[in-house]
């Protein structure tokens, strides 16, 4: 998978600047990108990219890395974080139609997964008109590795950022 | 005069809300979440057992806490038979020995999640802070067969 | 940043009918702790030896007097554990930690909870 290098002045030619539209939910809230919308006493003071990149949707659940192996994790080493935060556009002028669903598991010292299979941490569902941005917020933090799934009933190139962070809480 | 700064090797940018200075904070890394237990249970119908099997109620499972605000129990387990769990917490002195004898408990006896072969996920506490030294966490099966509790609990600050 | 935790008191207590801090002074202007501005949360975790409720008062302030209080119970049966939390509104330099009630031993640990930059 190529990711396409784009500035950021080009991306603003692209995409029209404004509140973006809500995704319809099912068990994660979805929420404006523009809005940035933080719980008012949750303070974020680290704040670490995980994953970027662009993701070609199809019918298949893929992982934002492309596979449909279902052991294999989209981002590993985030057990420090509180929260995670998947965001990004889908290319295209069609609306968007997008399902994601979100696995976690937890490993040993050696790295080994503790059991088989995953934890369904929770799914959504991005339906934005065409160039909005969306954000899923992944608020079960602290496991080790998590597995970012999505699928489109029609072709899509998504583009994407999993953001982890870790806070402190304000009183 | 405008603030600018080389970008992409060959263009000049002015420093504005759209290009910002490239700035990256030095030597930040994460607070790490600390690795505190990686335990395989049998859960058994034993009362007062705890994850690492001793039914010694006087003997913590976790000790030297202090620093952690929450620990969080991540577990998968192999049997879906009926089990209860509960979380017993108190502080220590300056020598680590108990204030007292006994325990805080600060999660009554309650339905462990999950069936066959599933992830579980437990904040402890749940909703308050925790801060404190030593943690005593016990299962106990209530009906079925025995099968096997695989643990790691992770301190988080 | 991060949290860090500070041990600030670890002792043994014997509660009367008239009030007192955990360092056993009766004068109401003595602090229990001082210099504990960059402090944003008390614990107080300990064992109580008898099952009479022991009422606690604690003020935050500095010098120049009290300008902060709060109180409470702390229940439970005889060598019972307790926990109480303390987050009071702003940041005081000096903090009191008063009890009372009917005599018995009050074994208890306070730490403090502050930031620091990493």
């Amino acid at each position: 998978m190529s990711a396409e290098r784009i500035t950021r002045r080009e991306m603003l030619k692209r995409l029209i600047v404004a509140p973006v539209g809500a995704a319809a939910l099912a068990t994660l809230p979805v929420r404006e990108a523009s809005a940035a919308a933080l719980q008012p006493h949750y303070e974020p003071y680290f704040v670490a990219v995980l994953w970027e990149g662009r993701t070609r949707c199809d019918s298949l659940w893929r992982s934002l890395k492309g596979d449909v192996v279902a052991i294999l994790p989209t981002v590993q080493g985030a057990t420090p974080y509180d929260r995670l935060y998947w965001t990004g556009y889908a290319l295209g002028s069609a609306p968007v139609n997008v399902a994601m669903r979100v696995w976690a598991r937890a490993v040993d010292h050696n790295g080994v997964s503790l059991g088989s299979g995953w934890r369904l941490i929770g799914q959504a569902t991005i339906q934005t008109p065409p160039l909005r941005w969306f954000r899923v917020e992944i608020p079960e933090g602290h496991w080790d590795e998590y597995r970012i799934e999505v699928r489109s009933a029609t072709t899509r190139l998504v583009y994407s950022r999993v953001i982890a962070s870790q806070g402190y809480w304000k009183e | 005069m405008p603030v600018r700064f080389l970008r992409n090797a060959s263009e000049l940018a002015d420093v504005s809300w759209e290009t910002p200075l490239p700035v990256q904070v030095a030597n930040a890394k994460p607070v790490p979440a600390d690795t505190l237990l990686v335990a395989t249970t049998t859960v058994t119908t034993d009362a007062n057992r705890d994850l690492l099997g001793s039914t010694s109620t006087e003997l913590p499972t976790l000790d030297g806490c202090m620093q952690y605000r929450k620990l969080v129990w991540f577990y998968f387990r192999a049997g879906a038979d009926s089990t209860t769990y509960r979380v017993l917490a108190r502080a220590t002195d300056h020598n680590g020995a108990p204030l007292g004898t006994g325990w805080q408990e600060i999660v009554p006896a309650t339905t462990l999640p999950g069936g066959a072969n599933s992830w579980g996920r437990i904040e402890i506490p749940a909703s308050s802070d925790g801060y404190y030294d030593q943690y005593r966490i016990e299962v106990q099966r209530t009906a079925g067969s025995n099968y096997n509790l695989t643990s790691k609990i992770v301190g988080v600050r | 940043m991060r949290t860090v935790i500070a041990t600030l008191y670890v002792g043994t207590l014997q509660v009367e009918a008239t009030p007192k801090d955990v360092l056993n002074q009766a004068e109401p202007l003595s602090p229990t702790f001082v210099n504990a501005a960059s402090f944003r949360a008390f614990y107080w975790t300990g064992v109580k030896s008898g099952s009479a409720p022991v009422a606690y008062m604690l003020r935050g302030g500095n010098a120049n007097g009290w300008q902060w209080s709060q109180s409470g119970q702390i229940v439970g049966n005889a060598h019972g554990w307790f926990r109480v939390v303390i987050k009071p509104p702003a940041r005081y330099d000096w903090y009191r930690v008063e009890v009372l009630g009917t005599p018995q031993t009050l074994r208890s640990k306070i730490i403090g909870a502050m930031e620091v930059a990493e």
